[in-house]
């Protein structure tokens, strides 16, 4: 007896003192849906609100034919493919019944359950990437370009209303998304996820963190995207608690996960891709993962104040004003971006005074790549070097392409992603105040 | 034949192996998405935008379906009394492969359509046409595996296993000893700007491969490639693919890949396939992405 108390002591102790005994339960993962192997997913899929029907946006490739993007709205019990239809952006309202997506009629918003559809064709030009919100008891759609308006019956109730700008975010801050509630929304502000109010600036934080998609939970506590892993390899997803302002990491060895989204009762839904398995996973307890405070996961802050010879140190500052192309072969709109930017250097070259355009490649590409391409594309515009370390001191660091305008040598705007010619023409107009 | 395309079409070929491009413009009547086979003066298999197989007989300039519905992937048998083909199925991402048989004398079935192979694509008819190559998913998601299968049903042969992702181009030496095949660059994150790009180092290619059809070990025979399509010509001698980071410069090699020299397209222009021997096929397209008109181009080499 006394031999097994005393086992049971020291049993004891080395439970209490091992690091066994600060280990947190693991999240518990099932595999809802599979996709094909020749399946593309846009952006991502969205749980419903009780977690039972799964919608996402697929192509094929088929032959030689340009893939077409199709909804498709599954149950995922029994697997049945409850519609489909083309379209691209669906989002579940918060009772479940119907999306929001955009669709051949512009917006259209389908009870899935009924069938019923209703467009609003006038609502598409104010942007997709929608996100729904019930607010005052009534449905308020928000979408990519900042913009938000309520439905009556399911149908874009206009004149719009924009998202209000900040001091503390620099202005509205891009690509939004909304708190089921319609009070808060995340957005991006210089690459990171930052909270605010969708029409106050009250209670902004910024979790400095470099991410996909932001989605709330259900209770506006958490947060959940992802972000690309510390070794550069893939995505893992982080939830943020905006209340205790901790950081919760959910990584797979095998694969990234990404563009998560969460069910009523706390389960987050996400996109699996690996060597193992490609397609949709449930997570349960993903609040078990341990938290560590919001601050040490923060990326390095990009400076304020940032020069030409600080991120192009192998080429003379030129005086003026000078717009940089920061480009790569690997992405699919860099043709398109050069093309747009080359046109609006003819547009501004006899408008504005010592005006010069550069494009820098991407340092991780391969030179044959760049070249190749260059040649292809017949760009008229001189390519200047980036290390990565420039690189690194750019919004860049996360979207290919972006555009950088400088001042005699001072930083002092960007865009992300590639700008059609208008986009170029009515920033750079705005900017350097041309009539 | 209108003259804009046909000058459009010359112009646009560079840096061709070896002579000869020779242009054929389509009538209006021929709305063509794909170009399945050309026969030279004599007919042109097309699929049309709804993914109907159809004939357009030169001679006569008559165009007429052969297969409705849905389909894509289609291999004609050397004798051209036996198509296969991939068709869709009630959620987006079904695909079963069919055979049919054809009149060679039509180009039209003679036989009532049967399903052969569930979850397949890019199926590939042997030379001798008795049995045919496809792609089959495997149960993850992630990739395909090659199987060889009678073209009269039965048992199926897993020939090359679990691919890293998707195959395509499947193509037979005219000994039917072997299999070349291409396995797809992974499918990319759409749209990347909303993935958050990982960085050039990361960025993964597609590649081709060749294996006995009795199977066996698996060869890489070009470890790069951004586009894998068209693959081996009829003949086996010339392999034509997408050189990795670019799209539209095309690297003509050898059967070991070694590499022999490069096409540069342009935008309108899209490779359709192979013909005769080791004939390219370019389509010549519009805004639409329609076909108007088809140039070839001889990679055969000479002695």
């Amino acid at each position: 007896m006394k031999h097994l108390r005393a086992a049971a002591l020291l049993l004891a102790a080395v439970t209490l003192h091992s690091p066994l005994s600060t280990l947190h339960s693991q999240p518990r993962y099932t595999r809802i849906h599979r996709l094909t192997p020749r399946e593309g997913v846009f952006a991502y899929a969205r749980i419903s609100p009780d977690g039972k029907r799964l919608v996402y946006a697929s192509s094929a490739m088929r032959g030689l034919s340009q893939p077409e993007w199709m909804e498709t709205v599954v149950e995922l019990a029994s697997g049945k493919v409850l519609w489909t239809g083309p379209g691209i952006d669906a989002w579940w309202s918060n009772d479940g019944t119907r999306i929001v997506y955009a669709g051949e009629g512009g917006v259209a918003v389908r009870n899935i359950d009924t069938g019923e559809s209703v467009s609003s064709p006038d609502a598409a030009r104010l942007g997709d990437y929608f996100s729904w919100a019930t607010r005052d008891g009534r449905d308020l759609i928000l979408t990519i370009q900042s913009n938000y308006y309520y439905l009556d019956r399911n149908r874009a109730v206009l004149p719009h209303a924009k998202v209000s700008s900040c001091a503390a975010t620099g202005g509205t801050g891009e690509r939004p998304l909304i708190s089921r509630d319609g009070r808060r929304i995340t957005t991006f502000v210089k690459g990171n996820i930052v909270v605010r109010g969708l029409d106050d600036c009250d209670d902004v934080v910024d979790t400095g963190i470099q991410g996909g998609k932001a989605d709330f939970s259900w209770d506006n506590r958490y947060i959940a995207f992802h972000a690309i892993k510390g070794d550069g390899t893939g995505y893992e997803i982080r939830i943020v608690d905006l209340k205790g302002r901790t950081v919760r990491t959910m990584s797979m060895a095998k694969g990234s996960v990404l563009f998560p989204s969460w069910t009523k009762d706390g389960r987050l839904c996400f996109r699996y891709d690996g060597t193992d398995y490609r397609g949709f996973m449930m997570a349960s307890g993903v609040l078990d993962l341990p938290a560590t405070p919001m601050s040490s996961s923060a990326s390095p802050a990009l400076p304020e104040h940032r020069t030409w010879r600080e991120m192009f140190p192998d080429t003379p500052s030129p005086e003026g004003t000078h717009v940089v192309l920061l480009w790569a072969p690997w992405s699919a709109h860099s043709a398109y971006a050069f093309r747009e930017l080359e046109r609006a250097r003819d547009w501004l070259a006899p408008r504005v005074d010592r005006f010069g355009v550069s494009a820098a490649a991407d340092p991780t590409s391969a030179e044959s790549d760049v070249t190749a391409q260059m040649r292809d594309f017949r760009v008229s515009i001189p390519r200047i070097t980036i290390s990565a370390a420039g690189l690194r001191l750019s919004e860049a660091r996360n979207q290919m392409p972006t555009v950088l305008l400088f001042r005699d040598g001072t930083l002092v705007d960007r865009r992300l992603g590639a700008q059609s010619f208008d986009d170029l023409r009515a920033w750079l107009s705005g900017t350097l105040g041309i009539k | 034949m209108t003259p804009r395309p046909l000058l459009h079409a010359l112009l646009a070929l560079t840096s061709a192996a070896s002579a000869g491009a020779q242009v054929t413009s389509l009538p209006p009547n021929v709305t063509a998405e794909q170009v399945i086979q050309l026969e030279p003066s004599q007919r042109t298999w097309y699929l049309t935008r709804g993914g109907e197989l159809s004939i357009f007989d030169h001679a006569s300039g008559a165009a007429t379906r052969v297969l409705p519905g849905r389909i894509w992937d289609i291999s004609l048998s050397t004798k051209r009394d036996l198509a296969v083909f991939v068709k869709g199925g009630e959620a987006a991402a079904d695909h079963a492969i069919h055979i049919v048989t054809l009149d060679p004398r039509t180009g039209l079935p003679s036989g009532a359509e049967r399903r052969l192979a569930a979850a397949g694509d890019a199926p590939s008819i042997s030379p001798d046409g008795k049995l045919v190559a496809f792609a089959r998913d495997d149960s993850t998601g992630v990739g395909q595996s090659l199987v060889v299968m009678p073209v009269a049903g039965g048992k199926e042969r897993v020939i090359a296993a679990a691919m890293a992702s998707s195959i395509r181009a499947i193509a037979w030496t005219p000994d039917g000893r072997t299999l070349y095949f291409g396995v797809n660059p992974p499918v990319p994150c759409v749209p990347e700007w909303s993935c958050l790009p990982l960085g050039g180092g990361q960025q993964r290619f597609g590649s081709i491969r060749r294996v006995s059809a009795s199977g066996g070990d698996v060869t890489i025979v070009v470890p790069r490639a951004q586009n894998v399509f068209p693959g081996l010509s009829p003949d086996g001698t010339t392999l034509v693919y997408a050189a990795a980071g670019n799209a539209r410069r095309w690297v003509v090699a050898n059967p070991d890949g070694s590499e022999r020299t490069t096409l540069t397209l342009q935008p309108s222009q899209v490779i359709q396939g192979w013909t005769g021997n080791a004939t390219l096929v370019v389509g010549e397209t519009n805004m639409m992405r329609a076909i108007r008109a088809i140039s070839t181009i001889d990679l055969s080499r000479r002695p």
